[in-house]
C-alpha cells in the first residue's frame, strides 16, 4: 500500500464544448500535455445528499436513508504565472476565460486581454495525484464562480472556484452510471509530458494607478470576481444539476496603502466619501509576458478606513466596480502583456 | 527535432523532458510533443525559424534572462518581435492545419450532355 503525497498532485484543464461532456473523441479523453495548468492547491469534491424518510416512527432513530441529488465543487488555488511571451495565453487560460464568460482577445505578439461577457463557459477539470494507482479524478460540467487576484505578498496568486456537474473519478468509474462518466468510456492516465510555462509574478512589483495617479505606498491588493454562477440543482427526475445560471457579476476590491498628507491621496479619499467613481489600474509584474493589468472601472470606494496596527498609519479601501453603460459590460479588464 | 526557446521559464514533464530556463537554449523534441508544446503555449520555434532570425552569439549570451531582455537595444528587440510573430504564426498553422486536397469535398463532375451540340 502506497501513502499519496499531497504535493504529487497535478492538474490539467479542457474548456468543453458540450456542458457536462469531458472532451473525447469517441468515448477516449482528449486531455493531453498542453493542457497541463500548475497549482498550489486543487480540490474536486463530490456532494451527494442523503435523503431521509421524514415520516415519524416509534422511536427517536432515524431509519437509513436514500441517496439524493448529486453535485460537486471545486476549487484551485496557483501562481500567477503568464507564459513568458507576449501574445500567448497563459497556462490557467480555461480558467480566465470561464471565469470572463468568452475567450480572450490575442494581439499576436503583443497581449492576451479578458473581458467579461454574459455567458458561462464550462470545463472539464482533471485532478491527478501519484502514484497512479491512486485514485484519479475529473470535475466536469465545471462554472468558474469566483476569482481571487492578490497581489502585495511575495508571490501573486488567484484563486479560482466553483460547482461541478460532477466528479468522476477511477474509484466509481466502472459501476458509475453514464450520466457520472461525461462521456468517456475509460478514464484517462496521466499525460507524461506536461507543459507548463512562465514564471510566478512577484507579488510586490508592479504599478498601482488609482484614479490616474501613481501611487508607491501600495501596501496589499485584492480584486473579487464574482460572476454569480451557479448550476440549479432543483430540476425533476434528474439527480444531476442543469446547465449554468448566471447572476450579475459582483467585481469588488479591498486595498491598503501608508497614508500620507498628499492631494492625490486627499482627493482620493474625497471621493470615497462623495462617492464618486474613479478607474483603479492594478499592474502586478514588470518582465515582459508575465505583466498582468486589471482595469476597474467607475469604483465607487466605500469610506476609507484608518489602520494603527504597524508603525506608520495605513489607510484601507473596499470598492465596487461597476459597467459605464447598460451595454458595455466594462467594470474589470484584465490585460497579459 | 531540435527547437530553441525564446520565452522566460518552461517546462516539459516537470523538467524531466525539457527544462527551458533561458533564451535561446535548444531541446530535441519528438514532433508530436512540439506540437503539443506549441499548442500549450510554450515559446519555442524550431531550429531553422530560430536561426533564420540572426540571433548573434553575443546577443544570445546578454540576454539570455528575461530581465537583460528588458533594456535591449532596439535591433535585439526586433529580433525577438519576429521570433515571436514566427511563434504566434507557428500556433496559428497547428490550431489551424491547412485542409490537404485529398481530404477536401470531391468537387462533382461535370455533367455530360448527352443531347448533341447544335
Amino acid at each position: 500500500m502506497a501513502s499519496v503525497n499531497s504535493q504529487n498532485q497535478a492538474c490539467y484543464v479542457q474548456k468543453e464544448t458540450a456542458f457536462a461532456t469531458i472532451p473525447n473523441s469517441t468515448g477516449t479523453a482528449t486531455v493531453g500535455n498542453s493542457n497541463a495548468c500548475r497549482i498550489i492547491k486543487l480540490g474536486t469534491d463530490q456532494v451527494q445528499n442523503l435523503i431521509d424518510r421524514p415520516d415519524k416512527l416509534p422511536t427517536l432513530d432515524f431509519t437509513i436513508g436514500i441517496g439524493g441529488r448529486k453535485s460537486a465543487q471545486w476549487n484551485a488555488s496557483m501562481s500567477l504565472a503568464g507564459s513568458g511571451v507576449a501574445g500567448t495565453k497563459p497556462d490557467c487560460d480555461p480558467f480566465l476565460e470561464a471565469l470572463f464568460g468568452k475567450a480572450a482577445v490575442v494581439v499576436a505578439s503583443t497581449s492576451v486581454t479578458y473581458d467579461p461577457d454574459d455567458t458561462s463557459p464550462t470545463l472539464s477539470i482533471y485532478n491527478f495525484r501519484k502514484p497512479s494507482t491512486a485514485s484519479q479524478a475529473c470535475a466536469f460540467g465545471s462554472i468558474v464562480n469566483s476569482g481571487k487576484f492578490s497581489l502585495g505578498q511575495d508571490v501573486a496568486t488567484v484563486e479560482f472556484g466553483g460547482e461541478s456537474y460532477w466528479v468522476i473519478d477511477t474509484t466509481q468509474f466502472a459501476t458509475a452510471a453514464a450520466d457520472a462518466k461525461g462521456g468517456l468510456t475509460a478514464f484517462p492516465a496521466e499525460p507524461a509530458a506536461p507543459v507548463t510555462n512562465g514564471n510566478m509574478v512577484v507579488g510586490f512589483t508592479g504599478a498601482v494607478t488609482l484614479d490616474g495617479n501613481v501611487y508607491t505606498t501600495l501596501r496589499t491588493a485584492n480584486i473579487n470576481f464574482d460572476a454569480g454562477r451557479e448550476l440549479p440543482k432543483d430540476v425533476f427526475n434528474n439527480y444531476y444539476p442543469d446547465s449554468p445560471a448566471q447572476d450579475r457579476r459582483n467585481i469588488t476590491c479591498d486595498f491598503s496603502l501608508y497614508d500620507d498628507d498628499s492631494a492625490n491621496l486627499a482627493s482620493l479619499k474625497n471621493k470615497a466619501i462623495t462617492n464618486t467613481g474613479v478607474t483603479l489600474i492594478f499592474q502586478m509584474g514588470l518582465i515582459a509576458g508575465n505583466i498582468w493589468t486589471f482595469t476597474l472601472r467607475n469604483v465607487r470606494l466605500a469610506a476609507p478606513k484608518y489602520d494603527d496596527g504597524q508603525r506608520k498609519f495605513a489607510v484601507n479601501f473596499t470598492g465596487k466596480a461597476h459597467a459605464t453603460s447598460a451595454s458595455s459590460k466594462d467594470a474589470i479588464k484584465l490585460q497579459i502583456t | 527535432m531540435i527547437v530553441r526557446f525564446i520565452g522566460t521559464v518552461a517546462e516539459i514533464g516537470f523538467g524531466s523532458v525539457a527544462d527551458f530556463k533561458y533564451f535561446g537554449q535548444s531541446a530535441d523534441l519528438p514532433e508530436s510533443l512540439y506540437r503539443e508544446a506549441v499548442l500549450g503555449s510554450c515559446g519555442i520555434l524550431p531550429e531553422p525559424d530560430f536561426n533564420a532570425i540572426g540571433f548573434t552569439p553575443q546577443e544570445l549570451k546578454l540576454y539570455a534572462n528575461p530581465g537583460a531582455r528588458q533594456s535591449a537595444p532596439d535591433e535585439f528587440r526586433a529580433k525577438y518581435k519576429r521570433a515571436i510573430d514566427k511563434l504566434h504564426a507557428n500556433r496559428e498553422a497547428l490550431e489551424n492545419p491547412p485542409v490537404q486536397p485529398s481530404k477536401l469535398a470531391p468537387t462533382p463532375a461535370t455533367p455530360q450532355s448527352s443531347a448533341p451540340k447544335s
